[in-house]
């Protein structure tokens, strides 16, 4: 009796940016919330920059395998309409724009750095997303 | 656990050279931690801690692992005084070596680039520096 193999790689190959793409949103979600929580907001600014904060996707989009791309939303990933392509991997921390004045400071004020510490504290726990995720293949 | 106080004297002491100093305000009193007093002369070289987060293995912590910013800032149109500085600092602390008062600097190397302008009413200040990596073993 003949026996067909069938091989994963091709499934494999294709779902490594999925899942390795939504372990990464939720490590930088957590990064962008311990900046949000950490961020100053200094007078005459109010609210501002700290309601800015947000962990955002980038526009970057992969159509390498479409008929993957409905799957994408099941890891939170937005399928722009009319495509059959997804936002890939392309993920980080917004803030208003004048956060690098905060975070590495002017002549007039110190510096009140949020996102490089939320980032350095939130890489260990996002690498190890990344590691459970490709273990699960 | 190294204090911050043993790291930013060993930085200032880096820094605190002929190769930064001539290219500063006022030499060593142009070269400062966090912010510069109102009265200091530019160009200026501050320096200040950006994280800290402690490596734990063993159930104790191994090493300290801080990322410090060293950037130059010129008030003027042109940004050559800031970027000449910023040179002087990388070629010094890229790769080189920091005397900690007790504890031990395993590594030290450039990271990344930081450059923004700051406008304040008519006065340009252009910030330029690099962000180091250090890791501090106690």
């Amino acid at each position: 009796m003949p026996v067909t193999l069938k091989s994963r790689i091709p499934e494999i190959a294709a779902s490594i940016p999925l899942r390795t793409g939504a372990a990464i949103k939720v490590g930088v979600e957590a990064m962008a919330a311990d900046a949000k929580a950490v961020a100053p907001d200094p007078a005459p600014t109010g609210q501002y920059l700290k309601a800015s904060i947000e962990a955002r996707s980038g526009d970057i989009e992969y159509g390498r395998d479409a008929a993957f791309a409905p799957s994408a939303a099941e890891h939170g990933f937005a399928t722009p309409l009319g495509r059959q392509l997804v936002t890939e991997n392309a993920y980080g921390i917004y803030a208003a724009w004048y956060w690098h004045f905060v975070e590495y400071g002017t002549s007039r004020s110190v510096a009140k750095p949020f996102i490089t510490p939320a980032v350095e504290a939130g890489t260990p726990a996002l690498l190890a997303e990344v590691k459970a995720s490709l273990r699960s293949l | 656990m190294v204090t911050n106080k043993a790291v930013r004297q060993a930085i200032y002491q880096a820094l605190n050279v002929s190769a930064v100093t001539t290219q500063l305000g006022s030499g060593s009193a142009s070269l400062v931690n966090a912010i510069a007093p109102s009265t200091a002369d530019y160009p200026l070289c501050v320096f200040q801690r950006q994280s800290d987060t402690s490596i734990l293995r063993f159930g104790g912590n191994a090493f300290d692992n801080q990322l410090w910013l060293v950037k130059g800032v010129v008030r003027d149109t042109s940004a050559s005084a800031a970027e000449d500085i910023d040179k002087a600092v990388r070629d010094l602390l890229d790769f080189g070596t920091l005397t900690i008062s007790g504890a031990s600097l395993m590594h030290i190397a450039r990271q990344s680039g930081v450059t923004y302008v700051e406008t304040e009413g008519d006065q340009i200040f252009h910030h330029i520096g690099s962000i180091y990596r250090l890791v501090i073993q106690t």
